[in-house]
């Protein structure tokens, strides 16, 4: 059972969706995750810097057929937060 | 050190929670394996549970086993390739342990076995077919299913 605690930093709208995103799998790559979110490169960047100063997000670069591509992925502690916040949610709507 | 202490409102976090579970559908929209995929390994594990009754003594469905088994081989491996094409990985285990996957994958097993086992007390040829069957419809409805379940699962859990 997750850790109940509310993340100002989660809790951004395009920051909970790109959590919501990269929880249920290994990882995501960048231009996949754009697309699903529908934004554009730069604020994609930005939010991803956020959560990676926090150390919530793990950015993997790797050269594939010629192409740089870039992975990101939750980190076990970007994981525990986003779980720990979703809880939090649950919370306040329950109570 | 990000926690506040008067959080938001019942409402807006209603509104957090809903644009959660929209995203967490669309991740498990792109996740889950193309319907052809599905049926493809889902129709080779049946003719595998058949053929393994039916191979005994029969070069021939041994040998219809056999490439059934690669074929469920193959699809999987072509699943994650295109996942990977499509910019997603995952990891098998961490996806699918769950109970309902352990008691689904048992009871494949369990079809799979007494395919063979049934074939081989009673001569029936109705039984293998009858396993194949229930082995495809099981695999067909867990892969097109089984990721949404999983994680709700994991969500109670």
């Amino acid at each position: 059972m997750p850790t109940v605690c509310f993340d100002e930093l989660i809790h951004a709208p395009n920051r909970l969706k790109i959590c919501a995103l990269l929880a249920p799998v290994t990882s995501l790559e960048f231009v996949t995750l754009c697309e699903q979110l529908g934004v554009s490169d730069s604020v994609l960047s930005k939010h991803i810097k956020s959560l990676v100063d926090a150390d919530y997000v793990v950015v993997n670069k790797k050269t594939s057929e010629g192409r740089q591509r870039t992975w990101l992925s939750l980190s076990p502690r970007g994981r525990k937060a986003f779980a720990g916040h979703v809880e939090a949610l649950k919370e306040i709507v329950g109570g | 050190m990000n926690k506040i202490d008067h959080p938001i409102t019942a409402d807006d976090a209603r509104a957090a929670l809903e644009s959660v579970a929209t995203a967490n559908n669309t991740a498990m929209n792109s996740m889950r394996p193309p319907l052809w995929l599905i049926l493809l390994c889902s129709a080779a594990l049946g003719i595998k549970t058949a053929a393994m009754g039916l191979m005994i003594n029969n070069a021939l469905w041994n040998s219809i086993q056999w490439g059934s088994y690669i074929v469920c081989c193959l699809c999987v491996a072509a699943w994650i390739v295109a996942l990977r094409t499509k910019g997603i990985t995952i990891k098998i285990i961490d996806v699918n342990i769950t109970k309902t996957a352990i008691i689904s994958a048992l009871l494949i097993c369990t079809l799979l076995v007494s395919s063979q086992v049934i074939y081989l007390q009673t001569g029936s040829l109705l039984f293998p077919f009858i396993a194949g069957t229930l082995n495809t419809l099981i695999l067909a409805y867990g892969l097109y299913f089984g990721l949404r379940w999983n994680a709700k699962e994991k969500e109670k859990n």
